[in-house]
């Protein structure tokens, strides 16, 4: 596996959430480009490469914001585990699958966002209802994208699965 | 062959592990949920670091925001002439009524022993960064410590309060903005949230305002259950209070209430401010806390 790039994947991601996500929202809402990235390592890597991505990546973002240290770190931990535990399942060529798993991502995450501050007691209950529907349709077609465009350097991600053929490709 | 209890240990290892880690970041996130807390070196660090490629994306994505802007605000431009030109023929006798206004305060202050009241020290500042979740409503500026930024100032734009300061690092600062949703229960407690002393400028009916997690509305809650209060009436920041400035503008009433059987007088405020379109801000330096002290 070559971790540096995935790092470097996961670096300019970080970058551009922090940066630009904001200026492509809809209605408000902007897109997440770490959870498309982490779901995606996930779906590809497995669920040890989407846990500490998304921990990682996660934990970068709340430093960044200098509160709620760990809330986007186990937020996007689970996911990238989620993501990574079907890895075997799944049939990675099928266009389907990203969306969903973007989908699916993003509710979990948006969950344990809104359960965590909940507990801390921050009133975000309708920010939730207004933004779900729109992050959860937003990050899906995101993620599709970002999947794609990761799936395609899948043998260069992972030089030591010495083969010629993608993933689907073998049994 | 390793025995039985060996291997059910190293079976769920992952597990174990995955768990602490999840504790670890539960217990942090407490830990890091109070805004009165010392920020440590890695959150200045990591803030530091994103600071540059933040003020070079805000350069471009300024640069596209100014061509579409330009393009639809040519289709305005004969109307906006003709509103400005009329507005702009008020102007002399505007300025001339401040002026006699503010003699007449001087002079006034004077006579009742008053200080003389002084000017806001203001410094500009980009916003470069806006938290991409909904979940808070916080922007980064693109002014810090090193300008003599401080925790809790009041930022402002030319249309009224925008937020106060929260976080600050050498050469940037996380804002929070006015809107964010309030737990009054919290108020006291914690220090945190939006809850920031306000008036009705027309009754001078005091109270507070809180956000509501929505761009357009702000909720004020007066402490006279009595409160004659209008719809249009302009609210304002309290003079009382410790960290904002008196006098700049919050919104307008849109509507009067009451809640808690009757107990509590409410208003729904418009705020004054577009908060889905900062660009730039004015730190207000007169109050709030110096340097890095808590940054």
């Amino acid at each position: 596996m070559r971790y540096w790039a995935l790092a470097g994947i996961l670096l300019i991601a970080f970058v551009l959430q922090t940066t630009l996500a904001h200026a492509m929202g809809i209605s408000g809402v902007a897109p997440d480009l770490l959870l498309c990235v982490v779901v995606s390592f996930g779906l590809l890597f497995g669920w040890e490469v989407g846990a500490i991505s998304g921990a990682v990546a996660g934990l970068l973002f709340d430093l960044q914001w200098m509160r709620y240290i760990g809330l986007h770190a186990l937020a996007l931990g689970v996911v990238g585990m989620v993501a990574g535990l079907s890895e075997r399942h799944v049939f990675k060529e099928n266009l389907l699958l990203p969306v969903l798993a973007g989908a699916v991502g993003n509710l979990i995450a948006k969950s344990i966002g809104l359960l965590l501050l909940l507990a801390f007691a921050k009133p975000i209950w309708v920010v939730y209802q207004q933004s779900l529907l729109i992050s959860t349709v937003y990050n899906a077609v995101l993620c599709l994208i970002i999947y794609r465009w990761i799936y395609r350097r899948y043998e260069y991600l992972r030089p030591s699965v010495r083969t010629n053929s993608l993933p689907h490709e073998r049994s | 062959m390793p025995p039985a209890s060996m291997r059910n240990l190293k079976r769920y290892r992952p597990v174990a592990i995955v768990l602490v880690a999840a504790l670890l970041l539960l217990l942090t996130a407490r830990m890091t949920a109070s805004p009165d807390r010392q920020v440590s070196w890695l959150e200045r660090s990591v803030s530091e670091a994103v600071y540059p490629f933040q003020v070079v994306a805000d350069w471009l994505t300024g640069g596209l925001r100014g061509v579409g802007a330009g393009t639809a605000e040519l289709f305005h431009l004969s109307r906006d002439n003709v509103q400005l030109r009329a507005e702009a023929k008020q102007i002399p006798q505007l300025q001339s009524r401040v002026a006699e206004l503010e003699a007449e305060n001087t002079d006034l202050r004077k006579k009742v022993g008053l200080p003389a009241s002084t000017a806001d020290k203001l410094v500009a500042a980009q916003v470069i960064g806006r938290y991409p979740e909904s979940w808070f409503n916080t922007i980064i500026i693109s002014r810090g410590s090193s300008d003599g930024i401080g925790v809790n100032m009041a930022v402002q734009d030319e249309r009224g309060l925008v937020g106060k300061v929260v976080r600050v690092s050498a050469h940037s600062a996380v804002v929070q903005l006015l809107i964010e949703p309030t737990n009054p229960r919290e108020l006291g407690v914690t220090g945190s949230g939006s809850g920031i002393g306000a008036m009705d400028q027309t009754t001078r009916e005091p109270g507070l305002v809180f956000g509501l997690g929505d761009r357009q509305r702000l909720k004020l809650t007066f402490f006279n259950r009595d409160a004659k209060v209008e719809v249009g009436d302009p609210v304002v920041t309290s003079y009382l209070s410790v960290d904002i400035p008196g006098g700049l503008a919050i919104g307008k009433v849109e509507s009067v209430g009451s809640e808690q059987n009757n107990l509590v007088r409410v208003a729904t405020v418009v705020p004054s401010v577009d908060f889905n379109h900062l660009e730039y801000v004015f730190v207000n330096l007169s109050k709030g806390s110096t340097g890095g002290s808590r940054p």
